[in-house]
């Protein structure tokens, strides 16, 4: 979206008004409306598909692999494929490594609940294609791989937990699966203009922004990796300390309500 | 001094500035200082150079070593030199990072760090100023060790894991504003950064404003005394880059 000098000064000067104007009439902390299917990919062990108001829209696919943890420390994979981007552009590269960290076995994930016998565990491999996006898409790609993970049922075991003195592969039911019960971080994204500090931006609005924050939520509080985001390149400051921790208390006070909903599907 | 107009296209390439009877030339030399801060836990040699690479517009040396790890980052700024195509009212800043002879950090981590440095320097860098041109900076990650040491206790070493890549981001960032003065280029304050276990926060305007925040691990506990003590080495940082810039001047005159 290009936007003319004349029309960003008037969305920077309603959006750090006091309180706050959005051009589509949200509150600070309101979601666009999302759409989200589950389970749709008859392949693939889980996998969802998210449309944002704006026609945003991505799907992410839940593959898993039977591996030795002792060789494999890292479980989780995630690969992120954006439409009409290289695989070696600026976004998709750091798209990939942020949601690696978000992600990243012990901190974002309990390992242990990957775990199939002493030797072996499931490793995961998540895939996301971003189909169309038209403002930063990592909530919604976060949003997207959580419901996934969330509706992923992986084979169940039937042969022994220890498999050290006795060397064995493991051996699977036929057609049981068991839910895959992992509590997956969340990415949230605010715009800060002004002093006003707006959850979800729009397209428009990150063009005018003077800085973005990426904060993930895990178990209830907020856990690394964090970071502060240029959402545009011509408008970018630098923001008050306070901010940052008035960015920290707003995800703090609504991101248990996002979960809630994402929970509910 | 390069005295050409470098908003526009230039003229052929060996095309000389003029030079005055009463300068004098000279000679570029290594200005280096470097410090051992006194108050630190593990405490940490840096040292800084400038100007030392001819062929670009601007270059800075970063050498560092602490208890746990020797760093060293080269960077070379090109520009600001004019680009095609249609006219950009400020100017745009593109950071590549580059591995060095140990392949240690993944190219997805390295673009996410330039895409993060970049964050920083489209606010530090008075782009404004600057329309229709470009600014390349090129960071050359020479040398990076971590190093075995016997003062470290159990908890530091657990630290160590996760020191990694946060730990040379503070680096990257007074590497590349030393570069972009030597450069010539109007910056907006000098940018530099602090980083205690994972978390990197990078100040301008004496600590009032935050330009760029990185955490890697740990939750969000004691984010003041965090920020606190980042602010103590942005502002080590930012009087060891200022004192060298200056030793650099009084050389020049």
């Amino acid at each position: 979206m290009s936007l003319s000098v004349a029309e960003k000064s008037y969305l920077y000067d309603s959006l750090a008004s006091t309180p706050s104007i959005r051009p589509d009439g949200r509150l600070p902390h309101q979601f666009r409306p999302i759409e989200i299917f589950t389970d749709f990919l008859p392949s693939s062990n889980g996998s969802s598909r998210i449309i944002a108001s704006d026609g945003s829209e991505c799907i992410v696919s839940i593959k898993s692999k039977v591996v030795d943890h002792s060789v494999e420390s890292e479980l989780i994979q995630v690969d992120v494929d954006i439409a009409g981007q290289r695989d070696d552009a600026l976004v998709v590269e750091t798209m990939t490594s942020l949601l690696n960290k978000v992600l990243k076995s012990g901190s974002g994930i309990d390992s242990s609940k990957l775990q199939l016998t002493k030797k072996y565990s499931f490793k995961i491999f998540v895939d996301v294609l971003v189909i169309s996006s038209y403002s930063h898409p990592v909530s919604l790609i976060s949003f997207a791989i959580y419901s996934a993970l969330n509706s992923t049922y992986l084979p169940k075991l039937i042969s022994a937990f220890d498999d050290l003195e006795v060397e064995e592969l493991p051996t699977f039911h036929d057609y049981d699966m068991i839910k895959l019960d992992i509590n997956p971080p969340l990415v949230f994204i605010l715009a800060i203009v002004g002093n006003n500090m707006l959850l979800d931006p729009a397209a428009n609005e990150s063009e005018v922004a003077n800085n973005g924050l990426i904060i993930t939520w895990s178990n209830g509080k907020i856990t690394s990796p964090i970071r502060s985001i240029a959402l545009n390149d011509s408008n970018v400051k630098g923001l008050k300390p306070n901010l940052l921790k008035q960015g920290f208390a707003m995800v703090e006070k609504y991101a248990s309500d996002v979960v809630r909903s994402l929970e509910n599907l | 001094m390069n005295v050409q107009d470098r908003r526009r296209l230039l003229g052929p390439a060996a095309a000389k500035p003029m030079a005055f009877s009463n300068t004098t030339i000279h000679t570029l030399e290594n200005k280096s200082t470097s410090a051992l801060p006194k108050n630190s836990e593990c405490e940490q040699e840096l040292s800084l150079h400038t100007g030392f690479i001819e062929n670009c517009n601007g270059s800075a040396l970063v050498e560092s070593r602490d208890a746990k790890h020797q760093t060293s980052l080269i960077t070379a700024v090109y520009g600001p030199r004019s680009i095609r195509g249609s006219f950009t009212s400020q100017g745009t800043i593109s950071i590549q990072l580059k591995n060095g002879l140990l392949e240690k950090y993944n190219t997805n981590e390295l673009k996410e760090v330039s895409s993060f440095l970049m964050g920083i320097f489209n606010s530090v860098v008075n782009l404004s100023r600057y329309p229709k041109s470009g600014i390349d900076i090129f960071v050359y990650l020479t040398y990076d060790k971590e190093l075995q040491n016997k003062c470290l206790d159990d908890e530091s070493q657990s630290k160590q894991i996760f020191s990694q890549i946060s730990s040379l981001i503070p680096h990257c960032i007074t590497s590349i504003t030393l570069a972009l003065v030597d450069a010539g280029i109007e910056l907006v304050d000098m940018a530099a950064a602090g980083e205690v276990c994972g978390t990197v926060v990078s100040f301008i305007k004496n600590g009032e404003e935050i330009v760029g925040f990185w955490k890697d691990n740990g939750d969000n506990e004691d984010l003041s005394g965090c920020l606190d003590r980042c602010k103590e080495q942005y502002i080590r940082h930012r009087d060891l880059m200022i004192s060298c810039l200056m030793k650099q001047k009084n050389l020049n005159i």
